[in-house]
Order: structure tokens, then sequence, then C-alpha cells
């Protein structure tokens, strides 16, 4: 990676195991202006330090590994180039916000996961449909009314911007509201009452206060935001139904 | 076995200073606490008005002392400003998926400012002009 | 230390892997699966398929037409049994994911589409926009997540296999984040831990494509078959090698010179851009030899050329490709052509098994990329591959229910002897030795420069002599490697030096069963012989590890329908 600019990263270290608290620790960077944040890390862990922790794999935006705040934003490091994210000469990075750091720049992703699994994010049925009798037949725009929110990767970034997460961690949170919204508006789903009977409490939906940062920072166009909104939206309704005409209440 | 000691993180008091963005969002809650105290300014206009022409004249001129105006202009900004970030969010978030792309925020936002103006020149129309 | 016993350990939570314990945990109720996975599972490289996968699900096509197209792709070198299983097994996998919630992409009737792909002569390949890897991971991930007798060890690094008298009896892991050695115990053990393109430089896959499990089985005593087969996809971005999916060029996208010509058509007239990974590859090789590629600041390319598509069928269609493109490239297909060239992507070789997932070690199971049954002989189709992952998941995780059923809990005593041996290795050894003069980054780097210059698309006994020569001495001098952090806590520059001892069994492997294949076939093409040779090739090479260079021997490949014929497209 010799190109001829360079520039500081100022990288967020924490050793678990050391006696130090979390320090700043500076780097000089060569780069190109077709090279990303990560890859000025990878530079740093191959050829300076390497001693440096992060996580990574795809390299192409899509297994959500590499998310870090740099300069202050959640970012996906692969995605966000060194020419962009140089600001006054020094990007920063630090492990995303919200959550707590293992070492260096590697968060703890449990909690996460396990406000994932509390939605329940599989398909729900009453009755397995067995397979020698086909696919459910499901037509384009019944895909569309889902797809939005299959396509999250689950990097968290959502979770860093979200102050009402950072506020209380008991919070369901962006991501995972999300997907129970793209399970809910499956149409091969019949899982809406178990999800709701989750989601709709005081640490679901209804702690959303619509900051609207999630949808902001989300690198899919996940639109969590949105998504909950939904949610609120979905779950009067049905909480009116059953109030005003129980027989007919939806499952 | 090893100890993991993980880095606590912590989120401190002004946080919502450090993206423009949260600024905004504080900006809108404001607004919106605000909008409701302009509410009550206007009931006053009701209230006053049933209760006859001097008591609502005085209203008038109590709403028109400086420090009323002053008061006034802030609801109004922040008003204005709970408006146009709910438009900016409108465009961000609850994006409507034409074909496989969310429009540019921007269309988005652009299109809420217009239906703004257009509504407001409604109002004024419906006030000042005719019916 | 925790000790951790389950009936089945799982290592891998790709495709291959989370199906495999699926399958298992849906078999019997009863039993406990352990997966174990050093990164979560979502990050398992599958994400990054985009394509397709295959499946005969229409009445226009037929099992007989996916066979022969699987078989002439292979170059006759797949066993033929295990494709026509693995074609009949195909449309019920699929049909299983619609199940189990997989966006699938639609026709107007509702029904699952399929699009067309290289080498495969109908419309047959099944796909979800074009992030099939991503929602294929994703949904089986999700579903794994509803069985409680599914543990799941997250960021949990195998370093070593158990093996007590003879047969598989458990792994020994390191977690990551406590930085501390475990062994679990296991009736059975199955592999899935994926393929290893990071042994070369310019390559598709993720930084985690390590080739574990291959030496995992290798050093212990399973052979490694047919690991020359290593294919080059052609349409790679310059300089990261992100991939841009053969799906472009099904929807209809071209491969341009830099004189706006499809040169395609002097090399493979019939296929033109449809034509099987291997030739497309070699093909974009000599146009640019000739002189006829694009200069970039990362060499040579040609162009993909997708802008009579249009906007709309970009979007709805190929949407990944256009987000990679503007996003990596600053360019948009709608209006350029998009730079490529050819790339390591996918290996055909692996874990010698059979059709269940068996090795030659009882309890021992491989299976996904990291296997090879083979249906993919010296080239794999594309769209194969996840649907193998699929099929052979479901097929390894029964038969790996019925042994462990029949089998009892191993003693432990293999178990306590191999942990110890890993403290030694890894605390012991790597982490104790003193950082010297070799870095793990700088021999790393060697071998995949290596890999790429003499074990690529082009090879000769002269390369590959030399290939084998320079990574012996690299063996030697990974030796030497200490490692710097000393904090034992999700310690990468540790998992990335056993990541790297792992690469340096499987490159040797593939150079050396490369130099041994004196013939050109499928994606094996040496300039010194040009042709296929039948009579002496027509069969599988394996590469056994031994002391200084591995011994390769051979085993016939099963035909059942199709005889070898010229590979005419
Ligand atoms: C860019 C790209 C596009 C592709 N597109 C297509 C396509 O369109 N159609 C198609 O059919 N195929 C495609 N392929 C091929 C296909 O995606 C892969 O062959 C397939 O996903 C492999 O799945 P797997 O389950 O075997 O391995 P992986 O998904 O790689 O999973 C490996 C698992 O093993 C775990 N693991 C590895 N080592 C260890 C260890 N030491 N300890 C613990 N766990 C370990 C990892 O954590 C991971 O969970 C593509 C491949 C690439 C790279
Ligand atoms: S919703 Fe968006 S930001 Fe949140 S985890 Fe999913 S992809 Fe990431
Ligand atoms: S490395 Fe996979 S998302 Fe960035």
């Amino acid at each position: 990676m010799a190109g001829e600019k360079s520039i500081t990263f100022r990288v967020r270290r924490y050793q678990p195991q050391g006696t130090k608290g979390p320090y700043y620790q500076d780097y000089n960077v060569p780069y190109r202006d077709d090279e990303v944040v990560l890859d000025g890390l990878n530079y740093i862990k191959d050829q300076l330090d390497p001693t440096l922790t992060f996580r990574w794999s795809c390299r192409m935006g899509i297994c959500g590994s590499c998310g870090m705040d740099v300069n202050g934003s959640p970012k996906l490091t692969c995605g966000t180039f060194i020419r962009d994210a140089g600001r006054g000469g020094v990007v920063q990075v630090d492990p995303l916000t919200s959550f707590n750091s293992i070492k260096d720049l590697v968060t703890d992703f449990d909690p996460f996961m396990d406000h994932f699994a509390h939605v329940k994010p599989w398909l729900i049925r009453e009755k397995e449909k067995p397979v020698a009798q086909g696919e459910y037949l499901q037509y384009p725009e019944d895909l569309t009314a889902y797809r939005q929110q299959s396509l999250c990767i689950n990097c968290t970034l959502c979770y860093a911007a979200c102050p009402v997460f950072q506020g209380d961690d008991r919070f369901v949170g962006p991501a995972s509201l999300a997907m129970a919204l793209r399970y809910i508006r499956d149409t091969r789903d019949q899982g809406a009452e178990q999800r709701f009977e989750r989601i709709s409490t005081e640490h679901g939906i209804w702690e959303c206060t619509f900051v609207g940062e999630c949808s902001v920072v989300c690198p899919k166009e996940v639109d969590p935001a949105g998504a909950i909104q939904t949610l609120k939206l979905m779950a009067t309704t049905r909480r009116m139904r059953k109030l005003l005409m129980p027989k007919s209440a939806p499952r | 076995m090893v100890e993991v000691r993980e880095a606590v993180w912590k989120r401190h008091g002004g946080w919502w200073t450090h993206n423009r963005r949260y600024v905004s969002f504080m900006l809108r809650e404001a607004g919106g606490s605000l909008s409701a105290l302009y509410g009550i300014i206007l009931l006053g206009l009701l209230v006053t008005y049933s209760q006859g022409a001097s008591a609502y004249a005085n209203y008038i001129a109590f709403l028109e002392t400086p420090a009323m105006l002053v008061l006034q202009a802030v609801i109004l900004f922040f008003v204005l400003a709970h408006a146009l970030t709910w438009f900016y969010l409108i465009g961000k978030s609850q994006v409507v998926m034409s074909a496989y792309r969310a429009p540019p925020w921007t269309r988005v936002f652009g299109l809420m400012i217009v239906v703004f103006l257009a509504a407001s020149v409604g109002v004024l129309y419906i006030v000042f002009g005719g019916l | 230390m925790d000790r951790l016993a389950y009936d089945i350990v799982v290592v891998g939570g790709g495709a291959a892997g989370l199906r495999a314990a699926i399958a298992a945990a849906e078999s019997d109720p009863k039993l406990t699966i352990g997966l174990v996975s050093k990164v979560y599972p979502m990050r398992s490289h599958t994400v990054s398929a985009e394509g397709g996968t295959a499946a005969v699900m229409r009445e226009y096509d037929n099992f007989e037409l996916h066979c022969l197209d699987t078989i002439k792709g292979s170059d006759y070198l797949a066993d033929q049994d295990a494709v026509e299983f693995f074609v009949a097994h195909c449309p019920e996998e699929i049909i299983q994911l619609d199940h189990w919630g997989l966006p699938w992409s639609r026709d107007d009737d509702g029904k699952i589409e399929q699009r067309a792909f290289g080498g495969m002569s109908v419309k047959r390949t099944c796909f979800a926009a074009d992030k099939i890897g991503f929602h294929i991971l994703h949904t089986l991930f999700q579903t794994s997540m509803k069985y409680p007798q599914i543990v799941r060890h997250d960021e949990w690094f195998v370093t070593d296999l158990i093996v007590e008298n003879g047969a598989a009896a458990g792994v020994v892991a390191l977690d990551i984040r406590r930085g501390e050695l475990s062994y679990i115990n296991a009736k059975a053990v199955v592999l899935a831990t994926g393929g290893a393109g990071r042994v070369y430089e310019f390559t598709t896959n993720g930084f985690i494509k390590t080739g574990d499990g291959m030496a995992l089985a290798y050093r212990a005593g399973v052979p490694l078959k047919d690991m020359e087969m290593v294919q080059f996809h052609p349409t790679c971005l310059p300089g990261t090698g992100i991939l841009i999916t053969e799906a472009a060029r099904g929807e209809g996208g071209t491969l341009i010179n830099k004189d706006g010509e499809r040169f395609m058509k002097t090399y493979l007239p019939g296929k033109m851009e449809l034509g099987p990974r291997d030739i497309l590859s070699r093909s974009e090789i000599q146009e640019i030899r000739a002189g006829r590629g694009f200069e970039g600041p990362h060499g040579a390319y040609v162009g993909l050329d997708l802008r009579h598509l249009g906007e709309k069928a970009i979007d709805e269609r190929l949407p990944m490709v256009r987000e990679l493109a503007e996003k990596y490239l600053g360019l948009d297909p709608i209006h350029e052509p998009i730079p490529v060239r050819p790339g390591q992507h996918y290996i055909m070789g692996g874990v010698s098994t059979n059709m269940h997932g068996e090795t030659n070690v009882p309890g021992l199971y491989a299976v996904g990329e990291t296997a090879c049954v083979t249906i993919n002989g010296a080239n794999r189709l594309g769209s194969n591959s996840l649907s193998e992952c699929l099929v052979f998941g479901t097929a390894t995780g029964l038969s790996a229910t019925t042994y462990a059923k029949k089998t009892d809990w191993p003693r432990g005593t293999a178990a306590k002897e191999a942990l110890a041996k890993e403290e030694a290795r890894i605390f012991g050894g790597l982490m104790k030795r003193e950082v010297g003069k070799e870095s793990v980054s700088a021999i790393r780097k060697e071998m995949q420069q290596i890999m790429d210059r003499d074990v690529g698309i082009f090879r000769d006994e002269k390369g590959l002599t030399d290939a084998c020569a320079k990574l012996a001495t690299l063996r030697q001098r990974f030796a030497d490697v200490g490692v710097a952090d000393k904090d034992r806590v999700f310690n990468t520059e540790l998992t990335q030096a056993l990541e790297l001892d792992f690469m340096l069994d499987v490159a040797q492997a593939i150079a050396w069963s490369a130099l041994n294949r004196r013939e050109s076939r499928g994606a094996h093409s040496r300039t010194d012989y040009t042709n296929r040779d039948d009579a002496n090739y027509l069969k599988h090479s394996l590469a056994f590890r031994a002391d200084g260079a591995p011994r390769i021997d051979y085993l016939p490949v099963t035909i059942t329908k199709w005889q070898p014929q010229a590979r005419k497209y």
C-alpha cells in the first residue's frame, strides 16, 4: 500500500489484561484514494503494530463485522474511504458506541444477539407444510412488503447510533425490531401475535422516541426507524380491533 | 479461568451535542412541547373572544407587548425547526421504496416543503382573503 | 477450562454447517449438537455469494440435463453417482428454504424464479436478487435459533481434532474471547469450515477463508482430494478482488476489450459470455496478453458491459452489482462498463469424502466447500456450490446422527492429551516465542504471491516445482514466527498465525497435486501439457500429509452413464 499521501490514524486502544484503561494511539498511514479505513487498519496490523485488534472478513459490506466509530459516527470501515474520513488530517477510530469493548476495537456482541433472538427471528407456522407439497406462492408485491427489512446485516451500527439504547440497554433496539416486522409482513408467517407479545412492551417498540438516527446510519437502507413506527401503528390497530371487535381480531 | 475485563461504555451528559442530527432531535422534541404552549395561546384567543370584544382586544394588546412578541418568535423558530427536522426524517426514514431504490431524501424533503408552503398559503388565504 | 460434550460437534456456521446442524436437530430432538464457529455464524463467507443456487424446478428442465451440465462442466472429473444424488435432492432444499422464509425472487405466477448461469444449458438458478448467499445464511442461521438443542460456541477457533482409537472424538478449540483452550468431546465431528481462497492474494474470498478444516483433517490422516482444481472467476474488481456475480452475465452482460469488441466470439462463439468459468478466465488473460485489455492503476483488465440492460433491470435484479461498482469504483454500470479481471474464487478440491460426508476416519465428516465429494470435478459450475452445501449438509447431518446414535461416548483420555499438546504448541510455543525477524503478515504475503504467480490460471512444470520448493522454505520459516501480542484475550494475531499454519499445509497440497497432474483439465491448465489425458489422469488426486512433501496418490473416478467426451461448447 505504498501511496504518496499519508494520514494519521488515531485509534482507541484497550488491552483487557493490561493495567491501563482505554487510550489513544496514533499511527501514520500512507493511502491511496481507493482505499478504505479498513485497509488502513490492516496496514497498521501488518506493517506497524500486529497487536491492533479488530474484526473483519468480507471487505465488501455484507458480513457486518467491521462496524466502528469513524470520527464519531458509526460506519462500516470497509465501506468508508480514507479520503472522505480524514478530518483535519486525522482519522479517529473508536469501537462502536453503546457496547462495551472487549479489546481495542472489538465490542461485546452478545447483548445484540440476545435482543435479536428475543423477537423470534424465524418463520412461525401453526402447521408446517410438507416439502413435497412445494413452495408457498408469493407474488413480487408480497416480497416488496418485507424485502427491505430482510436486508439487515446485523452490523449493529443502528444500536450504536440510538440514544435510547445508549440510555437503557434493555431496549430491544432498532435492528431486532425491524426483523420482527420483516417476519410479520411475510405472507408465509403466522407468528405476528407471538411477536407482538414480545415487542409491544415497555422496552420494545414503545421505548422508541423516533430519533431516526438508526435509519440515517444504516448501511443497507433497512430503515429500522420507519419499521418501528409501522409496528407501533400495527400494534395500535390490532389493540383497537381486539377491543372493538373481539370476534374478528387478527391472529 | 481468565478474567475478561471489558471497557465499560458510558454515555456522557452532552451526548446530544456531538452530532447535528442529535441536536436537531433535541430541537424537535423541544419544538413539540413549545407548540403545545402556542396551542394555549391560541386557546386564550378563543376564551377571551367568548368573553366579549374588550377582553379580546386586551388579550391582543397583551400579545403585542415586546416580551410576548419575542416569546412568539422563539416559539415560531422551534415550531419551524420541529417541522423541518420532521420533513428531513421522513426523507431519511420511512422511505417509500419506489421500485428497488429509496428516492433521494432531498426529493422527499423538497416535496414536504412544497406541501407545507401550499398548506400555509391556503391558511393565509382563508384568514386574510376570501371564503 | 470447560469440559464440554455433544453428540455431534459441527465446526463451521456457514451454509453447510448450519444445514447439517439443523438436519441433525430435526431428525432426533434428543441429540445435543455443538455448533462451533470462529466468527458469529452470519459473518461466514457464504454471506457474500451473489448469483444464485441451482435446482431443477420447472417443466422445461430435467435431472439428466442438470447431471450432464455438471459433469461436462467438471471436465469429467466428477463422481457421477454423487452428481445424480446431488441433482435429485436440490429441489427439495430450495423448497425447504422457502418454508423457512427465504425471500426468493418470484415470477408473476408466485413461483420461485430462475435465471441463466454459466455452463447451465437452461435457466436453472434460483436467486434472491443478487444476495443469495446472504439470504441463505441468514435464513439458516435464524432458523437454527429455534432449536434449543443446538448450542452455539461463537468465536471459538478449532485448533485440532481429537482422535481416539482411530475414531473422531471431538475437537480442541480456543475460545477467542477468553483466550483459553478447551476440549469438546463428541461422538461425531462435522467439518464445515469453507474454502481456502486466502492462500491466494487476489481472491474473491473473505479474510476468514483459510482452509482450517482441510488442514485439520489432513493432519488427522485424511487425504485432500483434487486440490489442484482451483477456480478462478472471470469477473472480479481489480485491486480488491470483490466479485461481480456471474448473474450479471446471466442477465445479459457482455465482456468487452479495449476496442469495445465482445472478445468471447474468438474463444467460445457457441456460448459467448455464458461459458464455464475456467474457459472465460483463460480467455480474458489471453486477451490481455494480446494487448487488447484496458490499462488501470491495478494492472490490465477487461470490461463487463451492462449498459444495454437498462436501469430498471439492473436495480431489480442486480442491485448489489450497482452498489459495489458505485461504492468501490465510483462508477455507475448504467453508464460505464465495469473493470474486471479473473481472481481466485473457489476450491473444487478438499477433504476427501463420499456422498454421506464420511471420511476415512470413522466419526469424522466434512461438507461444503471444505469437502470434496466430488460433484465439481475439475471445474464447478456457478450456483452448484450453495446447492451442494444444502444437499450434502442435510445428508451429512443425517449420517452423523445415525453414527452418533450407535456410538458410545469417547473415554476422554485422547482429549486430555490433545489439549495438553495444543497448550504446549500454542501457549508454550507460538505465544512464548520472542518476536524475531519472521512475521505472520510477511510469510502470508509471500505465500500468496507464490500461489498467484506459479499456481494460478496457467501453470507449468518449472513454476510449480519452484512453488513447491518455496513453500517448503516458508514452512520452515514459519517455525520462527512469534506473536507480539501477549494479551490472551481476543488475540487476532494469534488466530492469524494459526490460520497461516493451516494455509501453508493447504498451499503445499495444492502445489504438489498440481505438479503431479501432467495434463490440462478444467481449471487446471498446464502450458506444458495442454491436452486432457484420460488414459493417465481420469482419476482424483489424493494428497496425504507426510514429512516434507505431501504424498500424492490417486483414486478412480466413478462413471455411471456419461462416458468422457471432448468438452465442446
Ligand atoms: C464472492 C463469492 C460469491 C459466490 N457466489 C456463489 C453463487 O452465486 N452460487 C453458489 O452456488 N456459490 C457461490 N459461491 C460459493 C459459495 O458461496 C461457497 O462455496 C459456500 O458458501 C461455502 O459455504 P460453507 O458453508 O462451506 O463455508 P463458509 O460459509 O465459508 O463457512 C465456514 C464456516 O467455518 C467456520 N470456521 C472456519 N474455520 C474454523 C475454525 N478453525 N474453527 C471454527 N470455525 C471455523 C467459519 O467461522 C464459518 O462459519 C460464492 C463464493 C464467493 C466467495
Ligand atoms: S438495521 Fe441497518 S444498521 Fe441496524 S444492524 Fe441492520 S443493517 Fe446494521
Ligand atoms: S468486512 Fe464485512 S462488512 Fe465490512
